[in-house]
This record gives structure tokens, C-alpha cells and sequence, in this order.
């Protein structure tokens, strides 16, 4: 059985109407969507934000504020992102306009519509040039993420950022399918560096107890990154916590958090 | 980082339709270039596997995309070595890691044509999820695989996507999270990228000559190159360490001076813990642009030297996007088992301002380590080191 360590150092947290982890942890009961809302993204400087979709402002959004509540370097810290259908709304653009024999498709659109756009615009606007990765795996891909972050600061050292960042799906591809956006943040270090504050936690694999659901609203329930809010809750509890990472399946990936010392 | 071998490897691409025939071209000089076949209906040099593409299994009938047959053609190759790997590790510590940066596009391409036509509606076999998705190769690989159950996630980082999967799945293996790694890279040809290089004014009408002051931009290849990297075993050659490192300059535009390039190289070198003098020959990202030619150049002299030999392979592929990286470290492998560095088709003659001693003519020479590059919008670079067997 495999198993991987990694210290939780700090979260960050974007949907409709719930700009940081603690107004999610705070939300209300019927916990509606504020289809007004739009992450803030000062990451990004103005004049790179104004290219930039609402899946790479949300992963801006949520990368600063869990570099900055982790304390990390925002220049010095590899950058993970993770996302299932990515800049769906640009490439989206882009199959609409090539219905249009030989016209010539927009560079920009094109240049964003790749799965590593956020990881650019981020990487540009920190100076960041410790390099990243940009992954999916379906339902998994916040196990697969948390997988490949804690590997990377195993083995080399240094700090990671996890983004998770999915927006709707467009029609016609979605078919009916209809969910809001969101994208968290995880930044994880190694475990065993001395005075380094954060939140032990520790991957294993096993079954998962399909009795228990996390609270889901309505409109974040078919978003293929909802997997993350069961962490962002847990996170923000001090108790100890077994969260899911693969929670469609009946057994996979599970991130065990500590409780108070 | 700790080495680990590659114990087989698969290809198929416009230089042909199985491992053999590749490396055959590859080791006779043989470009795989040519006019796109008309079923894409685009005017422009490609590299494309010829012919109909066997169709998947029944069982996988639900994710029939060209991206899935691509896939499936190179793993049927790998059946014996996976059948080893399954019954040495266990099919859930073999993990799997894909790079692509179409993945079923050009599914979504003739669905949303018929939407348009039909007032909105898919057509029919076509779901996001299954047709469209970067991960939907994901599913194909662990069947065909024979039930593979360890790690599986696909890295998009463009066009350095299939290099990167060797650094997330050499850490995964170092880690304990596996103890065998199915690794590569997918892409299939699609409009939206041939005409969105074309947009971005880099696409050249004839087959492209990388390091050549003939050159004239790229062409967009399709392909699978699939590794199988094990924790021990025995191979042609060895992965040893990938640098990866990330421009922070520009969207599209690389670094002028290679400085991310250069970074990704000496990340490599020392991850390894080695020194430049291994490194025997360099395979490099090698587009077939002013722009790229220049800076990998300026890179390359700055960690290696003018005296180390260039290899330049995208004028036998194309640059096969999301598939390229990996297509380039079997070549790697394939020099370093058979001792020799394939010619840089259409590099002669070369633009002598570069000051590389860039390969136009195959050459007998063993190779102890080679660094193989993979440069990437949004300025994501990385540098792959192989080495022999020890």
C-alpha cells in the first residue's frame, strides 16, 4: 500500500459569491450562486488580466491566496494546475470560428486555449521560473494534483501550490449539463523541515464510505472539480479528517489531515 | 533523482505506423512529411499516419476518437512488455502518465459543425467527456494495458507535454507511489491547430528545416510515442533526470536569450548530479523557426558548448505537439542502443550563425547521455537527460 506525506501550508478558495476559504466555510444553509461575481485576480497585472478567462483569473485568484497565507515565495514556489475541460469557453471560440473555411484563427485565443494558459500568465506575472504542470484526470483530478505536488516537493524539495480550477461548460458541448464554477488552492511543502508551521497530512488508499455526503450545493454538484470543497471544509476544521479525493468511486485516493497537537 | 530504466518503448507518426517502420526511417534519414491527407480539408505540409487507423475493441466503442485509435495503435505494441511489467509489479503499481494537447479536438471540431447544423445537437457517440476530454485517453490506456490501476493522469502543457510526464512519473517512482510508469505523449491532427499556428504566422507550406537558413516555420505532426520506465529491469537506456523551468516572458515568444531553455538543461544536469561532459549529444526542440533556432542555440552553447552535436528530428515528425517530447526521447533511446545520430533532415544547409554543430548527415558516434528539449506556450521548458544503460 502506498502512501505520501506532505505539510498543508496554506488555502485558497473562488466561487460565485464566496471570494476566500472562510466565507465557504461560513456559508449559509441554501448557500446560493452570485452569478455577478468575478474573482479579483490582482495577480495578474491589468494589462495581462484583460486577456485573460475566467478559469485563469480564478486560478490567479486562488494560487496568490494560498501562496500568500502559506507564506511561500510567489517567484519560488512550482505551481501545479489542474483542471478537467480547462479553457473550454476560448476553445470553444476557436471551433466556432473555424466553421469559417480558411479564415484565420485570433493568435491570442489560441495561445490561451492550451490546458497550461493560467500557468503562463501566473508564471509571467510572479517572475516564477521554477517551472509547473498543467493536469487532468477526470473525476481523479484533485487526487492526481495533490499526487503530483507532494511527489514534486518530496523529491526536490522547495514548496508546491495545487490550483483546481474548472468553469462551466458551454453549449452545445455540455449537452444539458449545467454547474458553476470554482478553484481552490493547496500549497503543500515536504514533511521534516524544522519551524515550518502547516497541517500534517498524509495520502493513502481505501475505501471510501459512501454514507457520507459532502455538503454540495445544487449548482457545484456535476462540477468535475467538486471534490475539492470536501478539502477546502476539512481544511478549514482543526479536527482531524479522512477526505475523499475520488469521492464517485468506491474506493481511491484519500488525503488524512491531523488534528490539533 | 534516482535513474530508472526504459524498458520498451512504442511510436507510430508520419514516418510510419509501427515502432520498426519509424526507427527504420529515422536510422535511414527518412522524412515522414507530407501533404495532409484531404479527409482534414487543410492545404499544408503535415506529418500524418497514413492509412485507416484500426478501429478499439467493442468495449471501448463509447471513446472511438482518432486520438483513442492513435493511442491504441501504439499500445498494442507494448502488450508483451506490460504483460511482464503486471506480473512482475502488479497492475495497481503501474502507473500511467500522458501528455496530449489535443486530445479528441478534432472530434469536437466535425461535433460542433453538426450542432451548427442541427439546431444545437451532438452528434450521435459524441459526449464531452468521453470524446473531447484531455483525459479521455486515459480509460484506452488502462484497458488496453490489461487493467492497469496504479496513478493515472494526463500533464497538457502544450507543446512540452510528453517530456513532462517523465519528470512527474520519474518522482512517482522515486516516491514509492508505483513501481512502473506507462509514460508518453498522444496528439492527433486537428484544424484548430494547424490553422492556429497558421494564425500565429509560423506554419511552413514545405517541410520544415529546423537549424537551416532555408528554414521557413514549422509543420504539425500526430503521433503516439509510449516508455515504459520500471523501477529495475533491463533496457537500451536509462532515465536519469528532467529539468523543467518556466520563461516567465511571454505567452508565445520564447526567452531571446534561451534563458529558460538553459535553465531547463542545467536543472537536468543537476538533478543528476552530473556534468555537462556527459552529455554526448543534444536532441532539441528544434521547431523550425527564426525565433526558436536562435535562442535553443544561444542555450545550448552556454550549458554544452559549440562542440556538442545537435539532432534536430521534427523534419522527419513534424512538431507533434503534445506528442513531441516523448517521440524525441525514444529517438534518444534509439541512438544511444544503436550507436549512432540520425541526420537533421532538411538542416543542410545550415545557418552558420548559430554556431552549433548541428548533425546533417548521420553519424556512427555512441552517445553516454543525451539531453533532449521540449520548449512550450505559456514559456514552459523542459529538458529530459537519458543515458546508457549502466
Amino acid at each position: 500500500m502506498s502512501e505520501l506525506a506532505f505539510v498543508l501550508r496554506g488555502l485558497g478558495f473562488w466561487a460565485p459569491g464566496y471570494p476566500t476559504p472562510e466565507a465557504w466555510a461560513g456559508r449559509p444553509a441554501d448557500c446560493p450562486e452570485d452569478q455577478a461575481a468575478a474573482p479579483r485576480a490582482e495577480l495578474l497585472p491589468p494589462m495581462l488580466r484583460r486577456r485573460t478567462s475566467l478559469l485563469t483569473r480564478m486560478a490567479a485568484e486562488v494560487a496568490q491566496q494560498a501562496i500568500r497565507r502559506g507564506g511561500l515565495d510567489p517567484a519560488h514556489t512550482a505551481m501545479v494546475y489542474g483542471s478537467v475541460y480547462g479553457e473550454i469557453r476560448t476553445t470553444l471560440d476557436l471551433l466556432a470560428a473555424l466553421l469559417e473555411p480558411g479564415a484565420a484563427l485570433s493568435p491570442t485565443k489560441f495561445h490561451n486555449s492550451v490546458h497550461n494558459t493560467a500557468a503562463g500568465y501566473v508564471s509571467i506575472s510572479a517572475g516564477n521560473r521554477v517551472g509547473d504542470a498543467a493536469l487532468t484526470a477526470g473525476r481523479s483530478t484533485l487526487a492526481a494534483g495533490l499526487l503530483d505536488a507532494a511527489a514534486r516537493v518530496a523529491c526536490e524539495g522547495g514548496d508546491a501550490v495545487l490550483v483546481i480550477a474548472e468553469e462551466p461548460l458551454p453549449e452545445p458541448l455540455a449537452a444539458g449539463l449545467r454547474y458553476g464554477p470554482l478553484a481552490a488552492a493547496f500549497a503543500v511543502s515536504a514533511p521534516g523541515r524544522p519551524n515550518m508551521p502547516g497541517r500534517p497530512c498524509l495520502l493513502v488508499q481505501g475505501a471510501n464510505d459512501m454514507s457520507i455526503r459532502p455538503s454540495v450545493p445544487p449548482w457545484l454538484a456535476d462540477n468535475p472539480c467538486a471534490a475539492a470543497l470536501a478539502l477546502i471544509d476539512a481544511a478549514m476544521r482543526p479536527d482531524a479528517a479522512a477526505v475523499a479525493l475520488e469521492p464517485d468511486r468506491q474506493a481511491g485516493w484519500q488525503c488524512r489531515l491531523a488534528g490539533p497537537a | 533523482m534516482q535513474p530508472f530504466p526504459i524498458t520498451a518503448v512504442a511510436l507510430c507518426n508520419g514516418m510510419g505506423d509501427t515502432t520498426a517502420a519509424v526507427l527504420a526511417a529515422l536510422r535511414a534519414g527518412r522524412s515522414g512529411l507530407g501533404p495532409s491527407p484531404p479527409e482534414f480539408e487543410l492545404s499544408a505540409t503535415v506529418g500524418a499516419i497514413a492509412g485507416p487507423l484500426p478501429p478499439l475493441p467493442a468495449a471501448l466503442a463509447d471513446h472511438d476518437t482518432r486520438q483513442a485509435r492513435i493511442a491504441a495503435l501504439a499500445l498494442s505494441e507494448l502488450q508483451g512488455p506490460l504483460a511482464r511489467a503486471r506480473a512482475r509489479w502488479g497492475a495497481d503499481r503501474i502507473a500511467i502518465v500522458l501528455g496530449t494537447s489535443t486530445g479528441g479536438i478534432g472530434a469536437s471540431e466535425r461535433a460542433y459543425a453538426h450542432a451548427h447544423a442541427h439546431a444545437g445537437a451532438l452528434p450521435p457517440g459524441y459526449t464531452v467527456a468521453r470524446s473531447h476530454a484531455l483525459d479521455a485517453v486515459l480509460p484506452v490506456a488502462r484497458a488496453l494495458g490489461g487493467g492497469l490501476a496504479g496513478p493515472a493522469y494526463v500533464v497538457s502543457t502544450a507543446c512540452s507535454s510528453s517530456a513532462k510526464v517523465l519528470a512527474s512519473a520519474q518522482r512517482l517512482l522515486q516516491t514509492g507511489l508505483c513501481d512502473a510508469a506507462l509514460v508518453g505523449g498522444v496528439d492527433s491532427l486537428c484544424a484548430l491547430t494547424v490553422r492556429g499556428f497558421a494564425g500565429l504566422e509560423v506554419l511552413s507550406p514545405v517541410p520544415c528545416r529546423p537549424f537551416s537558413r532555408e528554414r521557413a516555420g514549422i509543420n504539425i505532426g500526430e503521433g503516439a510515442a509510449l516508455l515504459l520506465l520500471e523501477r529495475t529491469g533491463d533496457g537500451p537506456a536509462r532515465l536519469l533526470a528532467v529539468g523543467e523551468s518556466s520563461d516567465a516572458y511571454h505567452m508565445t515568444s520564447p526567452h531571446p536569450e534561451g534563458l529558460g531553455a538553459r535553465l531547463a538543461m542545467e536543472r537536468a544536469l543537476a538533478l543528476a548530479g552530473l556534468p555537462a561532459e556527459v552529455v554526448d549529444h543534444v536532441n532539441a526542440h528544434g521547431t523550425g523557426t527564426r525565433q526558436n533556432d536562435a535562442m535553443e542555440s544561444l542555450a545550448i552553447r552556454a550549458v554544452l558548448g559549440p562542440a556538442v552535436p545537435v539532432v534536430a528530428t521534427k523534419g522527419y515528425t513534424g512538431h507533434m505537439l503534445g506528442a513531441a517530447g516523448a517521440t524525441e526521447v525514444a529517438f534518444v533511446v534509439d541512438a544511444i542502443e544503436h550507436g549512432y545520430l540520425p541526420a537533421s533532415v532538411g538542416a543542410d544547409p545550415l545557418d552558420e550563425t548559430l554556431g552549433v554543430d548541428v548533425v546533417t548527415a548521420r553519424r556512427e558516434q555512441r552517445t553516454r547521455a543525451a539531453l533532449s528539449n521540449s520548449f512550450a506556450f505559456g514559456g514552459s521548458n523542459v529538458s529530459v537527460l537519458i543515458g546508457a544503460p549502466a
